[in-house]
């Protein structure tokens, strides 16, 4: 089987299927752009992503090489954030920071899956919480004064969905 | 270690776009990062409508500075008799808000109604940078004759059009642009309007309301390429509602997605849809039925995307429907609301379904066929396997989990109620716990 060489930021060298790589769009565009057969000894480096996210990621993306390309989103269809696969939701039992390093390594390759099936993982985090909560659970600081607070309150007041 | 605010702005979108409106609500008073994200320009004119409501008019002033790009004007208290001239400028000031709109929704009791017509010919919203329009009209027959002139509204950049109204001859669109329209047929001068739009659309839903007949035979509908057909009335002859449909049909040749809700149809029904409409890959039913049709997929062999939804008015112990899927190669999602597969040995031929979607499906008769593993083994693309209405089958699903740990398997054990809501148009479900 086909493979290629994919390097993280800190150096570290993966031997990884070209089919699977292809996952990542922004590899796929690279190794058509430059025009990189397979076989070639040359090594795409990644700058933006550290072995131990790029071997997350590639573990991701064996398990989910024969998925199905998934179709662009329609609009009319309702949002639900419980449709993760047992694997999946298995897969992100990880810490926060590990989370969003994923979230951004997936936005980095242009994974589609991975990136929806972690941002469906974060809105899962925030759903239900109060603000108050959602800054605990994020260790986001509150830096509203109470009158500005106030007033996005009452600004929410004026919108309806779309 | 990577933080929350370390993600990029589009990246924060991403994930509050996976949240109702409701939740999103919640969020902005976060932190200024969160709610600078959710009141950014991008994510308002996307996702959010301003509201301005009658009581909102006649008793304060806008205290708000954001400039919105969609509104939602609801007028639908009271006749407009407590409206007086003054009372213009405090509507003037909340449209100010929303300088040259791109979504509106106008919701009145009449149209008559003079706010609706000072909105109107007064310009007081911008209409030459709409896209969309939403017009409501709460009344349900007209009872004097009114005798203003109609409305003329030049819309050049307007694509999609909603109305819902009855006194339809008292507005005239200009909108060369216009691809998408949904109307509820509420009266014979409905048929004269549709006329008008309909050569130049290519998307097009129709709800009729009560027993009108239209004579469709001079509708060309080249350009169309989804169409969908709501009849709720049961009052329709069978025979009378098929030659309609057909009628109908025959107007458009390019169609790829059809949806077609109503109380019963028949399989000579879908036999003439699946062969004169040779480009159709998108097929929704939404029916009731009170029959059991024998329906063979291999029929629709074209066909990527198969809904039934079979709504049943009273409880039946009977079986609903039974599906032959055999040989429909090409499907990749299948939806059924509440039928029974009857899978024999064929099932193996459907290999390409990556999403199915069971809502009221009795799981009783999934039992039958043994297991809900080994049905699922025979989908072989399957990645999503959703149940709504489910009982008491928890052990399946974690047995399920392991099993195949790639499909998305969820089981929600609620009860479901499909109404048409005459708002939309469109066959809407709501969940509850039940």
């Amino acid at each position: 089987m086909p493979t290629i060489k994919l390097q993280s930021s800190d150096g570290e060298v993966f031997d990884t299927d070209v089919q699977i790589a292809k996952c990542s769009g922004t590899i796929k565009t690279m190794l058509e752009d430059l025009g990189m057969d397979e076989g070639d000894d040359e090594v795409v480096p990644l700058p933006n992503v550290n072995s131990a996210i790029l071997r997350k990621v590639l573990q991701w993306a064996t398990f989910h090489k024969d998925d199905p390309i998934p179709v662009e989103d329609d609009d009319s269809k309702e949002k639900r954030t419980d449709d993760i696969s047992s694997w999946d939701a298995d897969f992100l039992k990880v810490d926060q920071g590990t989370l969003f390093e994923l979230i951004l390594a997936a936005n980095y390759l242009d994974i589609k899956g991975l990136l929806d099936v972690t941002c469906k993982t974060v809105a899962n985090m925030i759903k239900g919480k109060t603000p108050e909560e959602i800054r605990k659970t994020f260790n986001i600081k509150n830096d509203f004064t109470p009158a500005e607070e106030e007033q996005v309150r009452k600004e929410n007041e004026w919108c309806e969905e779309k | 270690m990577a933080h929350f605010n370390d993600l990029p702005n589009e990246i924060l979108e991403l994930i509050f776009n996976q949240l109702d409106f409701k939740t999103r609500r919640q969020l902005t008073p976060v932190c200024r990062r969160w709610n600078s994200v959710l009141f950014s320009k991008r994510f308002i004119d996307r996702n959010v409508f301003l509201t301005i409501k009658e009581d909102r008019i006649l008793h304060s002033t806008p205290s708000l500075h954001r400039k919105y790009s969609n509104v939602a004007v609801r007028l639908e208290g009271g006749s407009g008799k407590t409206f007086f001239r003054n009372k213009i400028k405090c509507l003037r000031a909340w449209l100010a808000l929303v300088p040259s709109p791109t979504g509106v929704r106008l919701f009145v009791n009449r149209m008559e109604d003079p706010r609706l017509v000072a909105i109107l010919e007064e310009r007081l919203i911008d209409l030459s940078t709409v896209e969309t329009l939403y017009l409501h009209e709460n009344r349900r027959s007209i009872t004097a004759n009114s005798t203003s002139a109609p409305l003329q509204l030049q819309m050049n950049r307007l694509r999609t059009l909603h109305v819902d109204v009855c006194s339809i001859e008292k507005v005239r669109f200009r909108a060369p642009n216009l691809r998408e329209m949904r109307l509820v047929m509420r009266s014979n001068e409905h048929l004269p309007f549709l006329r008008k739009y309909v050569e130049q659309l290519h998307s097009l839903s129709v709800g009729f309301s009560g027993y009108h007949l239209f004579n469709f035979t001079t509708c060309k509908m080249n350009q169309l390429r989804h169409l969908s057909i709501n009849i709720p009335t049961p009052g329709w002859r069978l025979l009378v509602k098929h030659n309609f449909i057909v009628a109908i049909l025959n107007q458009c040749e390019q169609l790829e997605r059809l949806e077609l809700s109503a109380p019963r149809i028949s399989e000579a029904l879908l036999k003439f849809i699946v062969k004169n409409q040779t480009n159709l890959v998108d097929l929704r039913l939404a029916l009731s039925t009170d029959f059991i049709p024998d329906w063979r997929l291999q029929e629709f062999a074209q066909c990527q995307t198969i809904l039934f939804d079979l709504n049943l008015q009273q409880d039946t112990a009977e079986p609903l429907c039974i599906l032959t899927l055999i040989r429909a190669e090409r499907l990749h999602t299948l939806t059924l609301h509440k039928a029974e597969l009857c899978a024999g040995n064929r099932l193996a031929f459907v290999r390409r379904i990556s999403n199915c979607n069971f809502t009221r499906v009795d799981l009783a008769l999934l039992i039958k066929l043994e297991n809900i593993p080994k049905f699922i083994g025979l989908f072989p693309a399957l990645r999503c396997f959703h149940v709504r209405n489910g009982l008491h089958y928890s052990l399946d699903v974690e047995h399920l989990k392991q099993t195949h740990p790639q499909l998305v398997v969820s089981i929600e054990a609620s009860t479901t109620l499909s109404v048409w809501d005459s708002n939309t148009t469109l066959l809407c479900t709501f969940s509850g716990q039940g």
